[in-house]
């Protein structure tokens, strides 16, 4: 199927783009990698009269450190967070995350902004920004404001984001000292959607405590979900393999995933389950030394 | 209301009046003619429209022609030299490695773009990387087998 | 599919009942809602966008009320076609007293087809509860009003 009409704008700076959204708010739509937005113009679910392309604008793309904490410009292409040696070194997780987005080829044009602000709640970066504690820089007519992303997920599909407003920037937290992540994920062939998706970091203490424990789940709710009872049976204790089994079933305890075409309620959080203990086991396996 | 692109197809460059909402897959088969990039799902799962957007796979029915202004395509019509097959080409040719062929575009572009990155790639690896374009002919194991020896340099 | 719950109103069945059979505060509580329209007696046509995030639809369709036991039970027939897909079901309702408000259990089967549905496969069902919960939450604030003043 075709698209319906529409008119498209391609501004040359962020002002131009925020301007443009403000003019038009709420007949127009950004457009990023398109990834996610022109399949559902395809099918007509979505016709937004009109569309602002962020393509043009230059200084959007970008992967830098500063004081610990590591800013992704927005536009930068999912493909460019997976092969970054500044986040391979500094944030694992986003990378991990990156390899279970789609195929290569949709993650050349999707962008990390736009997995964001699309919010699909199976999707993996949300997941992961919500286990990192991550922010983004939305960016309006009345200026920037940082959104915490716990504060950002309302629900399917949607965020907290004012019509004129446009993702600039995320934030992450530089990984930690003695701190190991993982993300894993189910679904029925590579690159399909997940069925469920597990972002997890932990940390260990010098005396071999577990800290600092971080458990979201994609796939199990309208939004990421943070399993705070699972990570809270983490906190403080030393490893074993019977706590990592009472951390997933907390963890599963906590998901309330629906029923649909793709898998029952019931398996899915059998899954949670499954899958926690394994991002555990695999994020504990990380652990270097400091 | 038509917007003015330029734009770079298989090294020549074209300038054209386009509606916004143009998918560039109907922009190459349509505009230019070059109907080798196939229309298989529209909505970015079969792989069938792949093509090269700046030296990078894309999906050309996710992307719009205005999107493209200024950029360099290269598509199936553009992996040969004249008659020349690229050495991949010729290797899906010995080794059976498409049927119908309405994916191969897609097989061909994926699989350049994973030589180029990876010239020694396992079988694994390249089942990873061709898990995005779907063939419902061969059963993927020639097309496999085509990458392998095309990888190895012996068809 | 099954949408059920559980909604609580503080205000006794009476008034919930008057609220939810006044056809111009449901109009105003149905997310999207553009025109609700009695053609006959119980029997509406109605005029949708609905829609979650960047998926919405324009619907057209009818609404039937099938029973009505005045202030305990209510229940009603749904039929809507739009561009993207269809929407039918059938929804009731059952009221009864609690401390001093009420509660209202409802039970909503609905059928969901077309693009939006093979598409959407996976956000139908939360997407939907989300609209009905955005519906009671209206409910709530024109019975809270009715009750204040």
């Amino acid at each position: 199927m075709k698209p319906a009409p529409f008119e498209y704008y391609r501004p040359r700076t962020r002002s131009e783009a925020i301007e443009l959204l403000e003019r038009h708010a709420g007949e127009a739509k950004v457009l990023a990698g398109g990834q996610s937005l022109v399949p559902l113009m395809n099918f007509r679910l979505a016709r937004p009269g009109r569309l602002v392309d962020l393509g043009s604008i230059g200084d959007l793309a970008y992967i830098r450190e500063q004081d610990d904490v590591i800013r992704i410009g927005a536009m930068t292409r999912q493909a460019e967070v997976e092969d970054s040696p500044l986040l391979a070194a500094r944030c694992p997780l986003l990378v991990e995350a990156s390899r279970w987005i789609g195929h290569r080829t949709i993650r050349n044009r999707g962008t990390i902004a736009g997995s964001l602000a699309h919010a699909d709640p199976s999707a993996e970066y949300p997941a992961a920004l919500v286990a990192l504690d991550g922010a983004v820089v939305a960016s309006g007519p009345a200026g920037e404001r940082i959104v915490p992303v716990r504060e950002l997920f309302i629900s399917y599909c949607m965020t907290s984001l004012e019509p004129m407003e446009l993702i600039t920037e995320i934030r992450v937290p530089a990984v930690p000292a003695r701190t190991g992540t993982a993300f894993v994920e189910l679904s029925r062939r590579h690159g399909d959607f997940a069925i469920i998706g597990v972002a997890a970091s932990v940390g260990m203490d010098d005396e071999g405590r577990l800290r600092d424990a971080r458990i979201a789940l994609a796939g199990v709710g309208p939004t990421p979900i943070r399993c705070s009872a699972a990570e809270r049976a983490l906190e403080g204790q030393h490893p074993g393999e019977k706590l990592l089994a009472a951390a997933a079933a907390a963890a599963a305890a906590a998901a309330d995933p629906g029923d649909d075409l793709h898998a029952s309620a019931d398996y899915r959080r059998a899954m949670v389950e499954v899958f926690v203990g394994r991002a555990l086991a695999s994020a504990l396996s990380r652990i270097g030394g400091s | 209301m038509g917007h003015e692109i330029t734009l770079e197809v298989n090294g020549v460059a074209y300038t054209r009046t386009v509606e916004p909402r143009k998918l560039l897959t109907d922009f190459l088969r349509e505009d230019l003619e070059l109907v080798g990039t196939h229309v298989g799902c529209e909505h970015g799962v079969c792989g069938a429209c792949t093509v090269l957007l700046d030296g990078r796979s894309a999906r050309s029915c996710l992307t719009f022609a205005v999107q493209a202004d200024g950029t360099k395509i290269v598509t199936i019509e553009g992996l040969a030299q004249g008659r020349e097959l690229t050495r991949l080409q010729q290797a899906f040719w010995e080794n059976h490695g498409l049927q119908c062929g309405f994916c191969t575009p897609g097989m061909l572009i994926t699989a350049t773009e994973l030589l180029a990155t990876d010239p020694a790639p396992t079988e694994e690896r390249i089942r990873e990387a061709l898990a995005g374009v779907l063939c419902r002919c061969t059963g993927y194991q020639q097309i496999i087998d085509a990458v392998k020896a095309a990888a190895a340099g012996s068809p | 599919m099954l949408i059920a719950g559980e909604a609580r109103f503080d205000a006794e069945p009476e008034r919930v009942w008057a609220v939810l059979l006044d056809p111009s505060i449901i109009a105003q509580c149905i997310p999207g809602c553009q025109e609700l329209k009695e053609t006959e007696p119980d029997r509406f046509v109605a005029r949708l966008k609905v829609g979650v995030g960047p998926v919405s639809g324009q619907y057209e369709g009818t609404l039937r009320i099938t029973e009505k036991q005045p202030t305990t039970r209510y229940a009603m027939a749904f039929d809507g076609q739009g561009g993207v897909g269809f929407v039918r079901g059938t929804g009731s309702a059952q009221l009864r007293a609690e401390g001093g408000g009420t509660v209202l259990d409802y039970r909503c089967e609905v059928e969901v087809g077309g693009a939006l549905a093979s598409v959407g496969q996976r956000m139908i069902e939360g997407a939907s509860r989300f609209l009905v919960n955005q519906m009671f939450d209206k409910l709530r604030a024109f019975v809270a009003r009715g009750s204040a003043s």
